[in-house]
């Protein structure tokens, strides 16, 4: 399974290259075969994860969660290409699915399945949300990195290629938001589910990682409630989404090598 | 059987003639028709004319090698009503493989005024149906226009060739929609009346904005523009509030000093949210102070970012030409080589029809003197004929073909002698 897991995270890398090769050629057959890459990926991507639940259960580990991740960012992408001109996104999402795979591969013990004092169905449910809205903020972050470098280009009247092959900034804008206003509910509920776990195993809420994870869904309530009362946009909401995905990423780190 | 018919292109465009001469020239699309007649009279086979306000052409097809392009420079002359040797001193002309090369660059915007414009496609294709419905053209041009119009989408597709707009105005569109994406939920305001501010105004209404202001000193004349552009006339006063409620702003005044100052647009950006705002300023002196596109979500283009753009574009389409104009040649090789195999089709046909003759005759012959032969041995008699014949022609069949299509019709010429296809045909 480990080289399973080695060959998909490999294929997500390779689909990472051609969709940047995709962003600085003009060719249309490039990001096709792109396309055609990430489609393949997904697919081997779906029989990898079927057996591993097959196998470990369907609460199979953090890996099973951080492979689930990846796969969801792929297939919501191909999703909005349906709807959006964002292929230049595609090398950002395939980027941070590369990562989510290859953090599969450290995973201190993959198969392990926590138990405590809740429910062990319900500390799934826990995981479960917090990489649903992990997911969510990391589509968002890739679409505001696309949005600063887009942003960067029209500011400077950048007469490249690379700017034109860019979605619009309001697109890019627009989908951002919107992955925060999914992923946030499902991180809020993913923390308090967390919170309980913890104060009945009577460990406090001062481990690194639960103050992290409250100091990125502050971020994120920070950004969600300023673009959405006070009008926020643009690069500083971008940057603000980004930092947060920072945070986030790290509370996803500590906990799949087993530490904080 | 006669030789195949030769392609003809006499015409000028803006590479040979003014547009004071092109002008007289100038046909209207409902006597594309009758002027194609004028040629099929002067003793074409075929014909087709184009005329866009840069070029004028006749194309026809002839099998008479007596018939040359000079009798179109007549057809010319009289539809500009011109003497002969004005027509000559501003026409070019082609033909074979000179005019089907010709044929695809123009309709691949090879040779036009702007290379890669998409219009001359759709002008073609106008003219072509009008004299194809008026009965004028035929199968070897027909076969050239449709495979000219093949060749010209392959370009568009396999080329960057129209990707890139190369006007300020529309450059200007091609910026908004990089910002707001659909435009049809956008507001605009026009600042000034001048014409160039006028041009972009109308490229954004033709882009689909939702809805266009006018703001001029002169409200009368601002009354007058927004008419022509369908939008709605403003005083300037109002400025601050359309800085507020419009997205995309383009400015044309002659005032000297900023119309929209840093700290007007901070104010602004402000009372709309920090919504994005596209600043289009085309004036000279400029009207926008430039210090407002350091504003998060403002974006500030003067017109020589504008023309940078535009020129970029111009010179990336140039690069792309170069592709195209290969990829032409590939392709007008490819046609030539088709026809010239479909040319040597009637000698093949003639050549096997004069053996069949002679092997019917010989069979029967044979047979009367071999006497009563069973159905099993008069078969074998008949196959034995066959075979012969098949393997005598099958070589000198792939022979003709190959070497007309190298452009080598000595074979054929020799092939229509040795076995008197002419003296077979004609009777």
């Amino acid at each position: 399974m480990d080289t399973l897991f080695a060959i998909g995270a490999g294929a997500y890398g390779a689909t990472t290259v051609g969709y940047l090769a995709s962003l600085w050629s003009a060719r249309p057959a490039v990001g096709d075969l792109a396309r055609w890459t990430l489609r393949l990926t997904l697919g081997f991507w779906t029989i990898v994860l079927a057996w591993w639940a097959l196998e470990a259960g369907i609460a199979g580990g953090t890996r099973l969660w951080l492979g689930l991740s990846a796969w969801g960012l792929g297939v919501l992408y191909l999703g909005l290409l349906r709807r959006y001109p964002v292929q230049a996104l595609g090398s950002f999402i395939t980027a941070l699915a590369t990562i989510l795979a290859t953090l599969g591969l450290f995973v201190a013990n993959p198969t392990h399945v926590p138990g405590g004092p809740v429910a062990d169905w319900l500390l799934w449910v826990h995981i479960g949300l917090a990489f649903v809205g992990v997911s969510a903020f990391g589509f968002a972050t890739a679409v505001s990195l696309v949005y600063l470098l887009q942003q960067r280009m029209l500011k400077r009247k950048s007469r490249s290629g690379l700017r034109r092959r860019l979605p619009p900034l309001q697109v890019l804008d627009r989908l951002s938001l919107r992955s925060i206003i999914i992923g946030f509910p499902f991180y809020t509920v993913a923390l308090l589910l967390g919170s309980v776990q913890a104060v009945r195993e009577g460990e406090g809420t001062l481990k690194v990682n639960y103050v992290l994870a409250v100091v990125s869904w502050v971020i994120y309530g920070f950004v969600l409630q300023a673009r959405l009362v006070a009008g926020w946009r643009g690069p500083r909401a971008a940057m603000a989404t980004t930092a947060g995905l920072a945070v986030a990423m790290a509370v996803v780190v500590l906990y799949s090598l087993g530490l904080g | 059987m006669g030789l195949p018919p030769r392609l003809v292109v006499l015409g000028l465009s803006h590479r040979t003639a003014p547009v004071q001469v092109r002008e007289r020239f100038a046909i209207p699309e409902d006597a594309l028709s009758d002027t194609a007649g004028l040629a099929r009279k002067a003793g074409f086979r075929e014909s087709f004319v184009l005329s866009t306000c840069n070029r004028v052409e006749l194309y026809a097809t002839t099998d008479d090698p007596a018939v040359h392009s000079d009798a179109l420079a007549d057809v010319l002359a009289t539809v500009g009503n011109a003497r002969v040797s004005t027509v000559r001193r501003h026409v070019y002309a082609h033909d074979d493989a000179s005019a089907v090369r010709h044929l695809f660059r123009v309709a691949a915007s090879l040779d036009s005024m702007v290379v890669g414009e998409p219009q001359i496609l759709g002008q073609m294709k106008t003219a072509f149906d009008a004299c194809r419905a008026g009965g004028l053209t035929g199968p070897a041009l027909n076969r050239a226009v449709e495979r000219a119009f093949k060749v010209a989408k392959r370009v568009r597709t396999q080329t960057g060739i129209g990707r890139h707009v190369v006007s300020i105005s529309s450059v200007a569109v091609d910026l908004a929609r990089q910002i707001f994406g659909d435009l049809s939920s956008h507001t605009a305001v026009l600042v000034g009346a001048g014409k160039m501010g006028e041009l972009a105004a109308r490229h954004l209404v033709n882009a689909g904005i939702d809805s266009l202001w006018v703001a001029n000193r002169s409200i009368d004349r601002a009354q007058k523009v927004a008419e022509a552009l369908g939008g709605h006339p403003r005083e300037l006063d109002e400025l601050p509030r359309l800085l507020v409620e419009a997205d995309i702003v383009v400015t044309s005044t002659g005032a000297r000093g900023y119309l929209i100052d840093k700290k007007g647009m901070k104010a602004a950006l402000k009372a709309r949210k920090y919504r994005p705002i596209f600043l289009i300023d085309i004036a000279v002196p400029r009207n926008v102070d430039p210090a407002c596109n350091a504003l998060d979500n403002v974006f500030c283009y003067d017109v020589d970012d504008l023309t940078g753009i535009a020129n970029e574009n111009l010179a990336t389409r140039q690069r792309e030409a170069e592709a195209a104009e290969g990829l032409v040649a590939d392709e007008a090789q490819r046609f030539l080589r088709e026809l010239a195999v479909m040319d040597v089709k009637p000698t093949i046909v003639a050549l096997r029809r004069k053996a069949d003759a002679l092997k019917a005759g010989e069979l029967e012959r044979a047979m009367r003197r071999l006497g009563d032969l069973d159905p099993k041995q008069a078969k074998a008699v008949e196959v034995l004929a066959d075979g012969l014949m098949n393997k005598l022609l099958h070589d000198v069949q792939m022979n003709l073909k190959r070497s007309a299509a190298e452009g080598d019709d000595e074979l054929v010429r020799a092939a229509r002698a040795l076995f008197a296809l002419e003296d077979e045909e004609d009777a």
